[in-house]
């Protein structure tokens, strides 16, 4: 027997409960005066007689694997180097457990023109900067992108650029450059400075969190690059989330997102299995402010409550947990072609490289086997169309050991979407004039050399 | 969820969703509901609101139920009719379906109104449905405001009655006092209140209009809504007249029955017999059409055609001409246009035309031909025609590509080929000396063959070919790649000129046929190229005369081109008029049979200099004026009103540009 479990959920919000449908991600208020007293575990699908409202002939989701698409997005590891050494890094300080080493010019070129060859005509393309620490080679950089700018116009395509570093080397003209070619720049940063210091030692000692403070004065200064985000690594021992979460939030960030560790070189550094219940408890504690803030039209841009909001709201579902090995591949400094970012250099995931092509029967492999009907328990799981199976470098080191911690997070995701959309649906339908005139903090104005 | 203490879980095999209202929250939701009802398309506020029939529904098929209960029908030949009763309605105690079938007439209804122009509050009013015009009938209801509503009923016996005006509005306005439903005197009186048509929810309520019944009448062919048509859409889609290949007259009409390949012979066969009645004998009605619809031909740019072969293009392989290639070229085509166009003209005015018989003032004006004609006259007509446009649409053409070198930055060109050839290394064509020649058959050939379109489209040597090749040129080209606006610009002439030639080539065609079977002698009258006159003689002032109308019309292009781009499309069509003269001296000139020469005048230098800019239209006229004077004092009275006429054009010419100039 199928447990309607699987594709049913019972949601229950301030407004009342609601009725989640797996196929299609589909919500559903309830009338109030429903006298459901639905075990869902204990219902066979059949009796349920699920056709009304899910008919098999039309299931959005069939087992079919996604065909490997064409390549819109790549990332190019600039240098497998770090002047940091954060014990939780999955780049293992950068060197992705081998030796360091930096891209060359010409493998970077190369990258750009594989994106385009095997990129859709018309396309936006994306190409991301990652290591290590991107700007230990920033000269490449600087070369790269209107390479990179020229190929993409002459093909007839546009291009976008983001970053991810950890914003101790920016220089004001590193700075200009960023908002010159409206870079999405993710800084890495954990929390207040004792804790960000103590999760993330710069290499020959100083405080991080300084360098980033003086680099976000450098952008108040200089000009804001297209977006600027704080991605913060939560560690079982690093305490509340929220405190970490305003005061990130308070550094005038365009959006915060929280990362909690679950694989690490120093598995200590991970979120052990008894460590989720409160690390879900955080994260609501977290969504629960944010939601307060929207609600109120106040700006607290917490990125992952405001992403799972909208990707509800639109009823997204998928067989993947991302595009990882789809439109989506990652470069190492060799030129070699990996799944994503985090899977570099592990030969399991290598997919081709930038010289002779993506390995395109690999990608279909990879597509085939992570399709999340494939995956146990996600096939009988509710929620297998919102997380998609889990990250696959996650997934790979350690399993599927967060399962609770995520349906919890999208048990409260759905029910703060059902009170958003009923209370202030404007946040969705017209975002522009949702919150009052920005009250964003602004970025602190002291430079510290 | 948990089973709440002592309540015993239900019965797992009911399905416990089936009778819940689910309201769909997210967008996945929202777009899995399906509801049943009247497709989107009628909604009203989406709706393009028409109803001549109707385009997404008939909205007249809503103001059948007006009164609750009863169903109407306003387009019965009869009259205004009960279609149905509802027998659970309030009619329904009155009114059986036999009385439906014998035939329950709608002879009185009343209705708030609004006065207008009066106050702005609704009146209750009174309307017979005399006399029975059911779209008259219907308008009166569509207009009902919301509020009390009757009706008065009655068989068919009463009803000759009331068309026979027996029963006075006030008396039934008296009946409709007491407001209970009822029969009196003659009539069934029943009373309610206007259906308001939309539910809460603002959709068409589809409990009192059924699903279908909205869109039982539309706008569409099928239903035979030619006729219903209120805004002539289907009308106008569907053309009167229409050309054929293979007929010697131009026109036909489309819904002719006789269609056979001799049935244009007459060119009165196809007007309207009796001065506008529709001409049952000779057209099809539109059942007709409807039932006979495989025998229409299509109709292909105002064409019909027996058969239609998309054109195959095959790519080319010719190399794309740079811009300053395609300057060249066009330095050339200039004079070429300048060229055809003066031997085509020669061409006209050696043909026999008929002394009633003048090309149109404007392009758009039927041409003025004499009722009464013979079969030859008619042939000679069609040729002559013919032959003129495409004369006329060669001086646009020289226009065009004049207005392309401006475009280009260079000086345009208003000399005359001395030999009509393309001609450029690697794309030898054609190679004729320019020469007047009167529109014998093989002069005829000629035109053809120089009009022809290029098979594979682009052989350059062809003229149809080096326009194309220019076109692509400029659409594909390097050199033009940089700006959008010009190539949109340059391309647009070229574009028309190709149509345009397209056309040259049926016209010519079409000439031919015409003129196929008869003597030469019986359609010329101008039968050798020109020779100049004897001194002194009127056909010698007449010769000079239209050598310097056509000098007018060069230096009028000359002006024009001069003047400021924004000004030039006025211009331009003032120029044309230009024409006129040269018109009215070769037709007298054709009448005693003798050609214009035609001779080349001389031209200002094309290079703009301010001093010329600055004068005005007048001096375009310099070079008639004397020999208007010379015709004057000629001692012959024809010349003398001929110089009179072509004097006042000539003002006209010089009026208009310097109008358009300052405009």
């Amino acid at each position: 027997m199928r447990a309607a479990s699987s594709e049913l959920r019972i949601v229950a919000s301030a407004l009342g409960r609601h009725l989640f449908v797996v196929d299609g991600s589909r919500i559903y208020d309830l009338p109030d005066d429903a006298d459901l007293e639905l075990e869902l575990d204990e219902l066979d699908l059949d009796d349920l007689a699920l056709d009304a409202i899910a008919p098999e002939s039309r299931r959005r989701i069939d087992d079919a694997p996604l065909a490997p698409p064409p390549l819109q997005s790549l990332s190019l590891n600039l240098a497998q180097a770090c002047n940091m050494g954060c014990a939780y890094c999955y780049a293992d300080t950068g060197r992705f457990g081998g030796r360091a080493r930096m891209m060359s010019s010409e493998v970077a070129r190369a990258a750009v023109d594989r994106l385009i060859v095997e990129a859709a005509p018309g396309a936006d393309l994306l190409i991301g900067f990652m290591g290590g620490e991107p700007f230990l080679n920033r000269a490449l950089m600087r070369e790269v992108v209107p390479y990179a700018c020229g190929e993409a116009r002459r093909s007839g395509r546009t291009v976008r650029f983001s970053v991810t570093t950890n914003a101790t080397l920016l220089t004001a003209d590193d700075v200009h450059f960023l908002a010159d070619h409206d870079f999405q720049v993710a800084v890495s940063i954990d929390g207040p400075k004792a804790l960000n210091d103590a999760q993330r030692p710069l290499k020959g000692g100083g405080s991080a969190y300084e360098r980033v403070v003086g680099a976000l004065g450098l952008f108040a200064r200089i000009g804001r690059p297209r977006h600027l985000s704080a991605r913060a690594t939560a560690a079982p021992g690093g305490g509340p989330l929220l405190p970490i979460l305003d005061h990130l939030i308070a550094l005038g960030f365009d959006s915060v997102g929280l990362s909690p560790i679950l694989v690490s070189p120093d598995p200590r550094h991970a979120f052990a299995a008894a460590d989720f219940d409160r690390l879900a408890a955080d994260m609501i504690a977290c969504g629960r402010k944010a939601k307060h803030a929207i609600l109120a039209r106040e700006h607290y841009p917490f990125s992952n409550f405001a992403t799972a909001l909208h990707e509800i709201h639109r009823g997204s579902h998928r067989p993947y947990p991302c595009g990882a090995g789809a439109a989506y591949l990652s470069v190492n400094a060799d030129g070699t072609l990996y799944a994503c970012h985090r899977l570099i250099d592990d030969a399991r995931f290598a997919m081709g490289d930038v010289r002779s092509g993506s390995d395109v029967a690999r990608r279909a492999t990879h597509l085939a086997e992570r399709h999340v009907h494939r995956q146990e328990p996600c096939r009988s799981c509710w929620a297998r169309y919102l997380c998609g199976g889990g990250c696959y470098h996650e997934v790979d080191r350690r399993g599927r050991a967060g399962c609770d911690y995520i349906r919890a997070w999208l048990t409260f995701c759905i029910a703060s979407y059902a009170e958003i959309s009923a209370q202030a649906p404007g946040y969705f339908t017209a975002p522009e004039r949702h919150y009052a005139p920005m009250r964003r903090p602004a970025l602190p104005a002291e430079v510290i050399p | 969820m948990r089973n709440k203490p002592g309540n015993p879980r239900k019965n797992p095999r009911k399905n416990p969703l089936k009778p819940m209202k689910l309201f769909p929250r997210n967008l996945t939701a929202r777009a899995d509901a399906v509801v049943l009802g009247n497709p989107v398309t009628s909604r009203p506020e989406s709706a393009v609101e028409n109803c001549w029939p109707g385009l997404e529904f008939d909205q007249r098929n809503l103001d059948k139920a007006f009164l609750a209960g009863l169903v109407l029908e306003y387009h019965d030949e009869r009259a205004t009719i009960v279609r149905e009763v509802d027998p659970k309605g309030p009619a329904g105690k009155f009114l059986s379906a036999r009385d439906i079938e014998k035939g329950v007439y709608v002879a009185f209804v009343q209705g708030n109104m609004l006065e207008r122009n009066a106050d702005t509050k609704p009146k209750q009013q009174v309307f017979s449905f005399v006399p029975p015009a059911a779209l008259e009938n219907w308008r009166v209801v569509r207009d009902f405001e919301p509020g009390p509503v009757a009706i008065a009923l009655c068989d068919k016996t009463v009803y000759d009655l009331v068309l026979a005006n027996f029963y006075p509005i006030d008396a039934i306005a008296e009946l409709f006092r007491r407001r209970v439903d009822r029969r009196e005197g003659d009539f069934l009186l029943l009373f309610g209140t206007r259906a308001h048509y939309l539910t809460e929810d603002g959709v068409i309520d589809p409990a009192l209009i059924p699903p279908g019944n909205l869109t039982r009448s539309m706008c569409s062919p099928w239903q035979y809504d030619f006729t219903d048509c209120g805004c002539f859409f289907w009308a106008s889609n569907k053309p009167d007249m229409v050309s054929s290949a293979d007929q010697p007259l131009q026109i036909l009409n489309f819904q002719r029955k006789d269609r056979s390949k001799d049935a244009a012979r007459q060119p009165t066969d196809w007007l309207l017999k009796d001065q506008g009645g529709w001409d049952d004998v000779n057209m099809r009605g539109h059942v007709d059409i409807i039932n006979h619809f495989d025998d229409l031909k299509f109709v292909i740019a105002g064409r019909e055609m027996d058969d239609y072969a998309p054109s195959t293009l095959k790519p080319s392989s010719q190399r794309l001409l740079s811009r300053r290639e395609i300057i060249e070229r066009l330095n050339v085509l200039a004079t070429v246009e300048h060229a055809l166009c003066v031997e085509y003209l020669y061409a006209y005015y050696s043909l026999k035309l008929s002394p009633r018989s003048v090309p149109r003032r404007e392009p758009w004006q039927e041409p003025l031909r004499p009722t009464r004609e013979s079969a030859t006259d008619a042939r000679i007509f069609t040729a002559a025609d013919e032959t003129l446009r495409v004369a006329i649409d060669e001086m646009r053409h020289f226009r065009w590509v004049n207005e392309m070198l401006i475009e280009f930055e260079q000086p345009w060109v208003l000399g005359r080929a001395k030999v009509i050839g393309i001609d450029f290394p690697g794309q030898e064509g054609f190679k004729e000396p320019f020469r007047l020649v009167p529109l014998t058959a093989r002069q005829l050939d000629w035109f053809i063959k120089v009009e022809k379109a290029s098979p594979h489209h682009e052989d350059p040597g062809t003229l149809d070919g080096m326009y194309t090749l220019i076109l692509r040129s400029i659409e594909l080209g390097a050199d033009f790649a940089r700006d959008k606006d010009e190539r949109d610009r340059l391309a647009q002439f070229v574009q028309m000129i190709i149509a345009e030639g397209n056309d040259h080539f049926h016209r010519f065609t079409r000439v031919k046929a015409a003129l196929d079977g008869l003597p030469e002698s019986a359609y010329l009258r101008v039968t050798a190229g020109p020779k100049q006159a004897a001194a002194g003689s009127p056909e010698r002032m007449l010769q000079d005369t239209a050598d310097a109308s056509y000098a007018v019309l060069l230096h009028a292009f000359d002006f024009v081109f001069r003047q400021r781009k924004d000004q030039r499309g006025e211009l331009l069509e003032a120029a044309r008029r230009g024409m006129y003269n040269i018109d009215a001296a070769c037709r007298q000139l054709s009448e005693r049979h003798v050609g214009a020469p035609f001779t080349l005048p001389d031209l200002p230098p094309a290079e703009p200099t301010p001093a010329l800019r600055k004068r005005g239209a007048e001096s375009v006229g310099d070079p008639l004026r004397p020999q208007l004077q010379r015709l004057r004092q000629s001692g012959h009275a024809d010349l003398a009103m001929l110089a009179d006429r072509m004097d006042s054009m000539l003002s006209e010419l010089t009026s208009t540009l310097d109008a358009a100039k300052t405009a």
